[in-house]
């Protein structure tokens, strides 16, 4: 009884440890925003401000960062997407020798550090005549991006009873009838979650970015920069305002998810 | 709508396996036709053949007296039903039903309507809302068969739909399936390891073995005319007594049987003095000497193993004195009350109830399956046989 009783607050102390290593740092970079200080810091306290915002809102630079990193991961997607879904449906539903081949090579960019893809697709493209740029940063994350999506999908896609797809031919559809009603909308969750995951990749994406991006600087390269030149709390807000537009998304995506849970009449 | 079936000299193998021997068959339109044959047999093979998963190695299969050969599964005219129904799980049963003709492009109050009339017919009437996951084992099966309807097919193939459902529920739907048969008209092609489902279902039954089908006969005749100690023993449970042929004549054959000497039964097969044959008595053919008690009775003498009681019956195993086999013996309630393990006692059989059929060397049911269990519990409507000594 007092062996179980120490357990469960042993449990509880970790889990409250835990949450103190995860969110303390991100809970100081938020009060740190509001300090009126020209260091990112709380101590010492000179005073509340919001000054920083407003110099947020005003670094041109920054917003065009951010926006260059969204077209990259918007690029991201559009390739990395259905290169992962035909690599997974491949992998799993075709009879190939070359199986092996095809799977070790989407995965080696996985393998690959992030520094040599971004230095060898810069090599690369740099023959053809095409320089660092947003058109280079997506084909360098796309390469180890499509290969988190394979996996994805293929987890999936090996629970798929394969019946179904013999049932719905059977029943006189065309395979690309029986792929679009019977097998997409069982990949579909894997899919977006692909997807999701996809996109934060890109978003994220620093060292693989660094050597590609050219003067299309993406936001995470621009954040480096500016340590260099001095980080200034501006920082910090860019921080929180992407930390709270985190927690909408995954309050709305989950007050959806509860509401499709709730059983449906027809 | 002519709905026949001709397998004509079909063959397949895979790599150096031969799946299907050459095979030639007829089914009628409108038949309940069972394919009956242990796992492994080539059963399933032959449905997929018709259905146009798998195309033979050689030979044709003509459905309503059109070739088959080249054209795909989406375009025969035949729906199957899976072991395991393959019911579309993100799809509402009205969905399901609906599918075979959404994709052929009929309307949406033609399909609701079709949908409804098949809901009726399977008795899940006002059940198309539903998930497919919200019905139970039954509704899903009916489900499958509403589905696999819904596209109008000359010919419907069963790939062991019941297999998964409890005896009661499976009893329930045999009859269920016997009576949609016979309202749709429809040739039912069955495949089964379950004898007792085909039996009790089919209007023919095709035995089949090793790739190849030893017969194809109405029930009835199966059971009391098998033609192949396959048959024999696959089919009901039977009494295998090896030996060799001594006379032929009328009908009736008799074989020398090491240690039991001479005993006689019905002629099945081609048979000829001196050649190795086999004498089948099914369990309910023994009796106990004092209840045969005419002359003409051939009896064995046998030490009392076990004695199950299963209801109205009871089966004996016993060991003959004379060969150390063993034999199954099924009795009456008053005839099992007297007999305990350990005592001797004194069988008969009639010979006209016993059949000699040729033993050319070809697998019976008991060969294929290997040392069986003796004092088996199985439920009374499973194959049992005698292990071959």
């Amino acid at each position: 009884m007092s062996a179980q009783r120490f357990f469960d607050w042993g449990l509880r102390l970790y889990i409250g440890l835990f949450f103190v290593y995860l969110f303390l740092p991100l809970a100081i970079m938020a009060v740190a925003t509001f300090n009126d200080s020209r260091f990112p810091t709380i101590t010492p306290w000179n005073g509340t401000t919001l000054k920083w915002f407003a110099e947020l809102w005003a670094d041109g630079r920054m917003w065009a960062a951010l926006g260059n990193s969204l077209l990259v991961a918007g690029g991201v997607l559009c390739l990395a997407v259905p290169i992962g879904v035909a690599s997974a449906l491949f992998l799993t539903t075709v009879e190939s020798r070359a199986k092996p081949f095809v799977y070790g090579l989407i995965l080696s960019p996985l393998l690959t550090p992030g520094v040599i893809i971004g230095i060898s697709t810069l090599i690369f493209w740099r023959e053809f005549g095409i320089n660092g740029g947003t058109f280079l940063t997506v084909l360098g994350q796309a390469t180890f991006i499509s290969a988190y999506v394979m996996l994805m999908v293929m987890a999936r896609l090996q629970r798929f009873d394969r019946t179904l797809e013999r049932a719905a031919l059977d029943l006189g559809a065309t395979p690309w009838q029986a792929f679009r009603r019977v097998l997409l909308p069982f990949l579909k969750p894997a899919i977006l979650s692909a997807a999701a995951i996809a996109f934060l990749q890109s978003f994220e994406n620093y060292n693989t970015s660094l050597f590609v991006v050219g003067y299309d600087t993406t936001l995470t390269v621009y954040l480096a920069s500016k340590v260099r030149t001095g980080l200034t709390p501006a920082v910090n807000a860019l921080g929180l305002v992407l930390i709270l537009i985190t927690i909408l998304i995954a309050s709305v995506y989950e007050l959806k998810r509860r509401h499709e849970l709730k059983p449906k009449g027809v | 709508m002519d709905g026949s079936v001709i397998l004509d000299n079909v063959v397949m193998r895979f790599d150096d396996f031969t799946a299907i021997e050459p095979t030639s068959l007829e089914i009628r339109s409108g038949e309940f036709f069972s394919f009956l044959g242990p796992s492994g047999c080539g059963k399933t093979t032959l449905l997929n053949i018709i259905s146009g998963f798998l195309s033979p190695t050689d030979g044709d299969v003509r459905i309503g007296n059109a070739s088959m050969r080249g054209v795909p599964v989406n375009h025969r005219p035949t729906a199957m039903i899976f072991q395991n129904l393959a019911l579309f799980p993100l799809m509402s049963v009205y969905q399901n039903i609906e599918f075979g003709l959404e994709v052929r492009g009929v309307d949406r109050a033609t399909r609701r309507r079709k949908a409804d009339e098949l809901l009726e017919l399977v008795a899940l009437g006002g059940s198309g809302g539903k998930p497919v996951s919200a019905l139970s084992g039954g509704q899903k099966q009916r489900v499958a068969i509403a589905r696999a309807l819904a596209v109008e097919p000359r010919v419907l193939l069963l790939d062991e739909p019941l297999s998964a459902l409890d005896l009661k529920l499976r009893q329930h739907m045999r009859n269920e399936l016997k009576a949609i048969q016979r309202k749709t008209g429809i040739t039912f092609i069955y495949i089964t390891h379950d004898q007792g489902e085909a039996l009790a279902m089919s209007d023919r039954v095709a035995v089949m073995s090793a790739g190849r089908i030893q017969q194809v006969a109405d029930p009835e005749t199966l059971y009391h005319r098998p033609q192949t100690g396959f048959v024999a023993t696959f089919v009901g449970e039977n009494n295998r007594l090896a030996g060799r042929v001594i006379e032929c004549r009328d009908g009736r054959a008799t074989l020398d049987i090491p240690g039991l000497g001479r005993l006689s039964g019905r002629s099945g097969s081609e048979l000829s003095p001196g050649r190795p044959a086999a004498l089948f008595v099914r369990p309910e053919s023994l009796s106990l000497s004092d209840a045969v008690g005419s002359a003409a009775a051939s009896m064995l003498e046998a030490h009392i193993e076990t004695v199950s009681f299963e209801g109205a019956w009871r089966m004996l195993e016993a060991r003959l004195i004379a060969t150390r086999e063993t034999v199954r013996i099924l009795v009456g309630q008053g005839a099992g009350d007297v007999l305990q393990p350990g005592q001797t006692a004194r069988f008969g059989y009639d010979p006209d109830n016993a059949i000699v059929l040729a033993d050319d060397g070809a697998p019976t049911h008991d060969a294929e399956m290997g040392e069986t269990p003796r004092a088996s519990s199985q439920p009374a409507q499973e194959n049992r046989h005698v292990p071959s000594a």
